[in-house]
């Protein structure tokens, strides 16, 4: 193993090995935990099961049990609208990411470990193998709370498909990111979107850390990329509302990455793009920052 | 040290530092765009006549009762959202950085701990307060430079503007001045307190999720137990039938801004003021 290697390695171990992975973790699993739980109590009448106790008389349907409406892929969290579990879940995500390591940048500057550790390893092997750490750490979290919503969903909910016919009160538009596939392979869009938000999971992280190199405080670390989505979240509101566009478009992440309450459409280059910028901004920061910052 | 030395203190250190200034420029920038927001909905429904009012019930009005529905999403209304956890996040960390700082050696040369406590409450409330004048007067002085009415009363087209949804009253009836005011402030101070007594129990990252979770479940939810519904005068009985009372709500802030000062000093009597980390 080279010696980024075996630096990758050691920040992985104090990104993952700690109380604050935890912490972060917990505080997602919360709200991936009771959106699932709200839509099984609140979907599960709608199981082929009961429904003939409900809907079926002497061998006819009574009424329209709108089955397409009340399946997994509009149960789990990523197709949840209606809970605040899971707009929790999506408005707390950049705080929950950047909870296990995003903060650890800063508070390493901050205690002199940086000094101890710049005299040993090259600075930048040592920034590479902690932005490493830091983007798994966040992408990690994301995905465990991601992985026991969707298992516990689909262990209660049955896997109906979506039915173009119900569009109206589908929030995936035609024409919007990935809505082919929420049609002919739903299975596929879920799994796309799940890493859309494993990645996001990272990048959010990633901009934490980038704050560490620009703020000297670490709530302001903490909390930059939850703030910058809050903004991005007004702002959005404001230049759809001036601009004259037939096709608003949505461009905030927290926002895109739950297709089910997105105020705009969800466009595949807009998702894209915002993605670019944002995965090399933050690397940039790093970079920049962290190498030329003078810490001994 | 006597608490108005403390008071002193803080009020002088606390608010005029440096980094407060930065903060008072992002808060009078972001009612600043608000406003020419507004401005420009006037606009595009040819209003001729509006009030002052008209700009606040805008700003912190809120949003309309949610009610989960398929094809009906919720949405976060984000400007009402900013105004509350903007200012909780101004209000976050000084009490902890005094305390990482010089704060542990007043507390012990002057054998005060009340005081300092206070002080720091005091400090608190200045801060929610400062920000709302900043607020206010940023959101008035662009009211006036558009040729707002002085008046506090709701124009009727504001009705469709704002839509409070299938239980509201008519508009002619909406009298609001206190929800667009005073009843925002209290829920934001008193939220506040809470969030710094938080603190004293738990990390102040986790008591401002708290915070955050706290005001985005009173988004979501009409209930007079969420502090955040009387805060949004679009939740107000005087709009909507089923809505909440501004005297409910005056009463339940002043209950939880005397409490969480009262219990924050007491737990603070024994707080480890020593070896605080991030």
């Amino acid at each position: 193993m080279g010696k980024i290697g075996t630096v990758t390695a050691m920040e992985l171990k104090k990104a993952f090995a700690t109380k604050k992975f935890l912490l972060g973790t917990i505080l997602l699993l919360t709200f991936s935990l009771l959106s699932a739980v709200y839509m099984i109590q609140s979907w599960a009448g709608y199981n082929p099961e009961q429904l003939v106790e409900t809907c079926v008389k002497d061998g006819e349907f009574t009424r329209n049990p709108n089955l397409p409406l009340f399946g997994f892929y509009k149960a789990w969290v990523g197709g949840d609208g209606l809970s605040l579990a899971a707009s929790l879940f999506y408005t707390l995500l950049p705080v929950a990411v950047a909870l296990p390591f995003g903060w650890s940048y800063y508070v390493e500057q901050k205690n002199g470990y940086l000094k101890n550790i710049y005299s040993r390893v090259d600075k930048k092997i040592y920034l590479a193998g902690k932005t490493i750490a830091v983007f798994l750490s966040g992408a990690a979290v994301v995905a465990v709370c991601l992985s026991v919503n969707i298992l516990l969903v689909l262990a209660k909910i049955p896997l109906i498909s979506p039915s173009a016919w119900y569009n109206l009160y589908n929030q995936v538009k035609f024409g919007t990111l990935w809505a082919d596939l929420y049609y002919s392979v739903p299975g596929l869009y879920v799994l796309l979107y799940s890493l859309l938000t494993v990645l996001y999971g990272g990048i959010f992280a990633l901009l934490s850390f980038a704050a560490g190199c620009w703020f000297r405080n670490v709530f302001a670390v903490l909390f930059s990329p939850f703030l910058l989505m809050m903004i991005a979240g007004y702002m959005e509101t404001v230049i759809q509302g001036r601009i004259d566009s037939q096709i608003p478009i949505e461009i905030v992440p927290t926002q895109f990455l739950h297709p089910e309450s997105a105020h705009y459409l969800i466009i595949a280059w807009a998702v894209s793009l915002v993605t670019a910028v944002l995965i090399v901004a933050s690397l940039l920061t790093i970079y920049f920052r962290g190498v030329r910052n003078e810490t001994l | 040290m006597k608490l108005c030395n403390h008071i002193r203190f803080d009020l002088t250190y606390g608010l005029f530092r440096r980094e407060m200034w930065g903060k008072y420029i992002i808060w009078l920038g972001f009612f600043a765009l608000a406003s020419l927001d507004f401005a420009g909905e006037l606009v595009s429904i040819e209003a001729t006549q509006y009030t002052y009012g008209d700009y606040l019930l805008r700003i912190f009005g809120g949003m309309r009762e949610y009610v989960p529905a398929p094809g009906e999403p919720f949405e976060i209304p984000y400007l009402w959202l900013i105004n509350h956890v903007g200012i909780l996040y101004f209000t976050l960390h000084y009490m902890h950085d005094d305390l990482e700082g010089t704060g542990w050696q007043m507390i012990l040369r002057s054998g005060n701990r009340t005081g300092w406590w206070l002080s720091k409450c005091v400090w608190n409330a200045a801060v929610v307060v400062g920000l709302y004048l900043i607020a206010w007067g940023t959101v008035f002085l662009l009211a006036g430079l558009n040729h707002a009415v002085w008046s506090f009363g709701i124009s009727p087209f504001m009705a469709e503007i704002m839509a409070p949804g299938p239980c509201q009253l008519i508009s002619a009836s909406w009298q609001v001045t206190l929800e667009i005011t005073i009843l925002p402030l209290l829920a934001t101070l008193a939220v506040s307190q809470v969030q710094m007594l938080l603190c004293l129990m738990l990390r102040p990252a986790v008591s401002y999720v708290v915070s955050i979770v706290l005001f985005l479940s009173s988004a979501y939810k009409l209930s007079p137990f969420l502090p955040g519904n009387y805060a949004m005068a679009l939740r107000s009985d005087k709009i909507i039938s089923n809505g909440v009372s501004q005297m409910t709500g005056i009463e339940i802030h002043l209950f939880l801004i005397l409490a969480s000062v009262v219990l924050g000093n007491l737990l603070f009597q024994k707080y480890n003021i020593l070896n605080k980390e991030d």
